[in-house]
């Protein structure tokens, strides 16, 4: 009797133990921007909603995000300051921030955001997610596959808009402008409702190797919002209370695919 | 013989580009008149294209012209009210705009539309956006000025201050349809091609004879 009891407690204790475990290990960062429209038609309002956030898209958990260093858009070449015009908006307690934006002109609308260095304990590094977001007006598509310059970035080889379910997703991984062989790229699908359900936690978020070339392939599964985050080690260290620390940088890109509805 | 050839591989080498890029219009209105552009997914300007402009509500047929080589087209406002604007690329490819009353009006300097604006956040909107050099200037962001005249004069202010962004952005734009090194090499590939097609057919005519 006693060691069978003996036996539960041990087996519940390695439980909570490996639950903890993986707590800290499975949930995969990711910078955001998402709009509320990504192929702006001429019945369609010019008027678009961007809200920008850091979280765990696919468990839906948010982390606090301090006032970017940089937001804005990039329409044929030219950038345009949008850092002003955030409005901080607090979802599940969390800082996420959010602006308008009317769309004037045909052609691509690259969004991209900056944010501030965050300092992950559990990772002991600072974290950063160049993000960006592109947006088509009124069926002129140019410009989808401009680098906007940041830092890092994925320079997509797949027009990321106009995409159906199951399509194949291409990008190039780029560090100061250098591509970067097998870069690490993680997938994360924008879970917004909390429906889609996982059996193992590597289902939560996807992981895939470039090749040489930096060249990444991923197929999306379902409908909504995908994010792809390649992620690597900036060169440079940065000072946690006094003492040089990692940084993570990563390019992040967030696409939109469409079921196909007959 | 020759002659029918060239034509119908020169018409397919045109046609391939319209077919692959669906033709789209977009129009603004601004300083008394309406400005249309129209062109295909890859950016280029669709030229001397027919573009038809009806009033938006009993359908009349108001007026109609041409495309430039840019694929631009502007007129006198006509009257204000919705207007819808057509373009009629070649191969009979169309596509419509529609500019609403609202926009037409804005365009003349009516104090006006101020208050016929559709919501409260778009009014906001234009304002926050007066910074931003892209694009036409709207008039929609002078309407809470009280004197007409001095509606104007700021008007006119921001049309100086934005001209040469606007040339830019035509530039970029013009830079943008230019031919790259692969689309001539294909070009001259062609012209390689349909010669040895003329070549054969030359040889094969004259060949029986001898």
């Amino acid at each position: 009797m006693i060691k069978k009891e003996m036996t539960v407690v041990k087996s519940l204790t390695l439980a909570v133990v490996f639950l903890l475990g993986s707590l800290g290990i499975v949930s995969a960062h990711f910078g955001m921007v998402i709009p509320s429209d990504d192929m702006v038609t001429k019945s369609d309002n010019k008027i678009i909603r961007l809200k920008t956030m850091f979280m765990h898209p696919m468990e839906g958990h948010y982390m606090n995000m301090v006032k970017p260093a940089r937001f804005g858009v990039m329409i044929k070449g030219k950038k345009q300051d949008l850092l002003h015009t955030l409005k901080e908006k607090k979802t599940d307690g969390f800082s996420t921030w959010e602006t308008t934006y009317k769309i004037r002109r045909p052609g691509d609308y690259i969004f991209y955001v900056e944010p501030k260095p965050y300092w992950e304990q559990s990772e002991d590094c600072f974290i950063i997610h160049y993000t960006k977001v592109i947006v088509n007006s009124l069926g002129m598509e140019v410009g989808w596959d401009d680098e906007v310059g940041l830092r890092t970035e994925i320079v997509p080889l797949t027009r990321p808009y106009g995409l159906w379910t199951g399509n194949v997703f291409r990008g190039i991984v780029k560090v100061a402008g250098e591509v970067v062989p097998y870069a690490e790229v993680e997938v994360e699908y924008y879970n917004q409702d909390g429906k889609v359900k996982w059996t193992a936690d590597p289902m939560i978020t996807q992981v895939i190797k470039a090749d040489k070339n930096g060249l990444f392939t991923y197929a999306m599964p379902k409908a909504g919002w995908w994010g792809f985050a390649a992620l690597n080690e900036d060169k440079n260290k940065m000072k946690y209370k006094g003492e040089d620390k990692s940084v993570e940088i990563g390019a992040v890109l967030w696409i939109k695919t469409d079921d196909m509805i007959r | 013989m020759r002659n029918t050839i060239t034509g119908i591989f020169l018409l397919l080498l045109f046609s391939g580009n319209v077919l692959a890029h669906k033709v789209s219009i977009f129009a603004y209105a601004e300083n008394g008149k309406i400005f249309t552009e129209s062109y295909f997914s890859d950016g280029k300007g669709s030229m001397n294209s027919v573009v038809e402009v009806f009033d938006g509500k009993n359908k009349k047929l108001l007026l109609t012209g041409k495309t430039n080589k840019t694929g631009e087209f502007s007129f006198k406002i006509p009257q204000v009210t919705a207007l819808r604007i057509v373009v009629t690329a070649s191969m009979g490819h169309k596509n419509e705009y529609v500019l609403s009353e609202d926009e037409v009006r804005a365009a003349l300097g009516s104090i006006k539309t101020a208050n016929n604006f559709p919501s409260k956040v778009s009014s906001k909107i234009s304002s926050k956006n007066t910074k931003r050099e892209e694009g036409p200037p709207s008039l929609k962001e002078t309407t809470p000025i009280e004197s007409h005249e001095l509606e104007l004069i700021v008007e006119r202010g921001i049309q100086k201050k934005i001209a040469p962004v606007m040339k830019k952005l035509m530039k970029m734009e013009e830079e943008m349809n230019k031919p790259n090194i692969s689309e001539i090499l294909g070009g001259i590939g062609y012209i390689f091609g349909l010669m040895g097609i003329v070549t054969y057919f030359k040889y094969k005519l004259k060949k029986p004879k001898e």
